[in-house]
């Protein structure tokens, strides 16, 4: 099956009883498997009208207590980018799927393209087979913790046809979701109410506003137990390449094929986006001459790379900007030899080759642009 | 309304949660005997309040339109009479 | 219009002021408490002669009457009623400005038995929200969208909005609403009627005790017709907004009649999937205005008409 019924089986797996989707490639067959799939189990499946109605459906279906998810490509996820900023306020267990046409959506899923402060976990699967896992995982976080899961696929997460077996993930039991609405307090005296806002029911807790920004500022950092991290080959490596999702398959192929050429080169590959793993970046860092962060963008991962490396070995940026002529899928970039050659590049210590062919759309400055402003 | 001899009569009555009135008026027009008058005092919020006069139906027209849930409305299980002599005088004075 | 009526008041005639402190000594029975049961304090801090609180209570009165009370779940905008979330003792979800509709149809489709209801401005779901409700009224999804409509934002002001009609006096149209520069209003229930998923749609008012029973009887046709699966309802309820009108409290039901009842017409727009016309709800609400008065002159509404 393909990368994207796979994911669909995965959030059946979990218990997905609610989906609701607007068409935009490549997400677009994850919206058609849940069409198919989720009525033959049980659960409902909206073609929504807008990706702002597809969020909005999805948080009304979780408000109840059902596991329910919604999605996207990067441009349908900055639409949904208040009702992610506002779901986590209001503690609504979303799952979000970002089937992203690049690695450029980083800092959208890790900072948040929404107002104020809040976090979502992101993850980010290098592969089908982790893919199927880390669904299931996403459900199991967001309930754990209330909180909105990005999970950061891409073009070739979504198309790839794998042999896989879609297995459950055994995970712990959460407790009851008491704080869920169904009408059944409705009248006692004690009704419910799931709510961005610090306005709190009368004879019930009421944060205000102020009391529940603090609620929520202090929840985030907690969350940060839930990092993941997948490293190799980092002990002795005098150089260390940071990538994520299918990119990072490509850059572990390459330090593995080096590795066997006697180049000592490891890697780390964030799985949580966030939170980052920034300790394994910085033990990285303490021991080698050198960090690559290889994306396929102009730069947004390398940000967290930095942080990590905290100055104790120079980060470079390997890849660019690469996308296919529609600009939906896979580029130039994102091929073996080219990877290795830049991966060889900065652990030899020579310049990043330039990405081949797209000197002539550099951006030349006009004289107005030359100076800075006064 | 009025009974043989001048004595109003009231069908019903209101209880009227005085502090909680915010002097709209709205109650005023609304009752159809026109037995509601705003009050020359004022409640602690700083508003005039509706004050009731023989003639109550217990239609519950005020309690309808008022936004701050003023009134209460009962209806009497016999009419209730108020002496018209009374009326008058007390209604004079005022 | 107060000062006349203050002064017919007082004319003399009216006998003693009684005793209101306290329910009466004489035997009685209650006709209606001071709040709907659904209410959990009658405190709220919206402007005196504000024409919410009515639309609100008229739609808890309904929820309780139909015996729908332990499936209601309702999904608030933003707006002033807002802090009815508070408030209202029924299972709610808040939503941000505009998205309540999206929120109610994820909530009625894992809770199919469940009455879900939800409750907007007209800022709120005509301008912000036009599309939500729009196409949830399309798709016949089985909920009621409320709209508390009084042309303006309350909240931020008394701006204009996507209802408010010519002439309207609000905080940014203070010479009124000009075609011209302002363009026109959506009169976003005539809207909602056209769609076919639309099975019951009405438009009611608070402007005076008839208006309200009207909209209360409105509110129990709609929730009838959710639980019975029929399609998407929807009841408006012209309110009053002395504050972003500019006009004094007693003077709200007047201004409303003579600006947004003019042309949001009240009345059953849809009934069974029929669009009635504006002909035949104005020559409806003429008597049906005059059948409340003679009730309430009698001595009460009939509940049951």
């Amino acid at each position: 099956m393909d990368g994207s019924e796979a994911l669909v089986r995965a959030s059946l797996l979990a218990g997905c009883r609610f989906f609701a989707g607007y068409p935009m490639t490549p997400f677009t067959e994850v919206l058609e498997h849940f069409a198919r799939l989720l009525p033959e189990h049980g659960g409902v499946c909206i073609n929504a009208e807008s990706e702002l109605e597809a969020v909005g459906m999805a948080w009304g279906a979780a408000a109840t207590g059902a596991r329910a998810a919604t999605g996207s490509t990067g441009q349908g996820l900055s639409l949904m980018q208040e009702s992610l900023a506002e779901a986590t306020l209001a503690e609504i267990p979303l799952v979000v799927f970002n089937m992203a046409r690049s690695q450029g959506d980083y800092f959208q899923a890790t900072r948040g393209g929404g107002h104020g402060d809040y976090r979502n976990l992101v993850l980010a699967p290098q592969d089908v087979r982790e893919g199927i896992e880390l669904v299931q995982l996403a459900f199991h976080l967001a309930d754990k913790w209330r909180n909105p899961v990005v999970l950061y696929g891409d073009y070739l997460l979504a198309h790839t046809q794998e042999s896989v077996a879609v297995e459950p993930l055994p995970l712990p039991e959460l407790p009851p979701k008491d704080w869920a609405v169904d009408g059944s307090r409705s009248g006692s005296g004690v009704s419910r109410a799931v709510t961005p806002l610090g306005l709190g029911k009368v004879g019930q807790r009421d944060f205000g506003q102020e009391g529940k920004a603090q609620y929520i500022a202090t929840k985030m950092p907690l969350l940060e137990r839930e990092v993941r991290v997948d490293i190799g080959w980092i002990d002795d490596a005098e150089t260390v390449i940071v990538a994520f999702g299918s990119p990072a398959r490509f850059v572990k192929y390459a330090v593995q094929q080096l590795r066997a050429a006697g180049h000592r080169i490891g890697y780390v590959r964030p799985i949580t986006l966030w939170p980052f793993p920034y300790d394994a970046v910085r033990a990285a860092a303490e021991q080698a001459r050198a960090i690559g962060s290889f994306e396929i963008s102009s730069g947004q991962l390398i940000d967290d790379v930095r942080i990590g490396a905290a100055g104790l070995a120079p980060v470079t940026f390997l890849g660019g900007v690469s996308t296919d002529h529609s600009g939906f899928g896979v580029g130039r970039l994102l091929d073996v030899e080219e990877v290795t050659a830049r991966v060889l590049a900065l652990h030899e210590g020579r310049e990043q080759p330039p990405v081949p062919g797209y000197e002539e759309y550099a951006y030349a400055l006009a004289a107005h642009q030359q100076e800075a402003a006064p | 309304m009025t009974a043989a001899g001048g004595a109003v009569r009231s069908r019903g009555t209101v209880t009227i949660a005085v502090e909680r009135c915010k002097g709209c008026e709205l109650c005023i027009p609304a009752c159809p005997p026109r037995v509601l008058t705003m009050s020359e005092q004022v409640n602690r919020l700083g508003f005039r309040y509706p004050e009731l006069h023989p003639g109550c139906t217990g239609c519950a027209a005020c309690l309808l339109v008022c936004p701050d849930f003023v009134f209460e409305v009962f209806r009497y299980e016999t009419p209730v009479e108020h002496a018209a002599a009374t009326t008058a005088a007390e209604g004079a004075a005022r | 219009m107060t000062e006349q009526h203050r002064r017919e008041a007082t004319g003399g005639d009216l006998g003693p002021v009684l005793d209101t402190s306290a329910p009466p000594a004489a035997t009685a029975r209650l006709v209606e408490a001071h709040k709907p049961d659904l209410l959990l304090t009658e405190d709220h801090s919206l402007c005196p002669g504000c024409g919410e609180p009515l639309a609100v209570r008229a739609f808890l009165d309904a929820i309780a009457e139909l015996g729908m009370t332990s499936r209601a779940v309702g999904v608030v905008g933003i707006g002033c009623y807002t802090m009815f979330s508070g408030t209202i003792d029924v299972d709610l979800v808040q939503a941000l400005h505009g998205r309540a509709p999206s929120v109610a149809t994820g909530v009625k489709r894992m809770l199919p038995d469940a009455v879900v209801f939800t409750l907007q401005g007209d800022g709120d779901m005509v301008n912000e929200g036009l599309q939500e409700v729009l196409h949830t009224a399309a798709r016949g999804e089985r909920v009621t969208c409320i709209l508390l409509n009084n042309g303006v934002f309350g909240e931020t002001g008394g701006h204009m909005t996507a209802t408010s009609v010519i002439g309207q006096r609000t905080k940014n149209t203070l010479d009124g609403r000009d075609a011209e520069q302002h363009g026109y209003p959506i009169l976003i229930g005539d809207l909602i009627a056209r769609l076919e998923g639309a099975v019951y749609v009405a438009r009611g008012s608070v402007h005076n005790a008839g208006a309200v029973a009207r909209t209360r009887r409105m509110f129990r046709r709609a929730f009838e017709t959710q639980a019975a699966g029929a399609g998407f309802t929807f009841v408006e309820v012209l309110t009053m907004c002395p504050t972003g009108w500019f006009v004094p409290t007693a003077d709200g039901p007047d201004e409303l009649q003579r600006t947004l009842a003019e042309v949001h017409v009240t009345g059953e727009l849809k009934v069974d999937g029929h669009v009635r016309t504006t002909a035949e709800l104005q020559a409806e609400n003429v008597a049906k205005q005059r059948e409340v008065e003679a009730q309430l002159a009698a001595g009460g509404l009939d509940e049951t008409s």
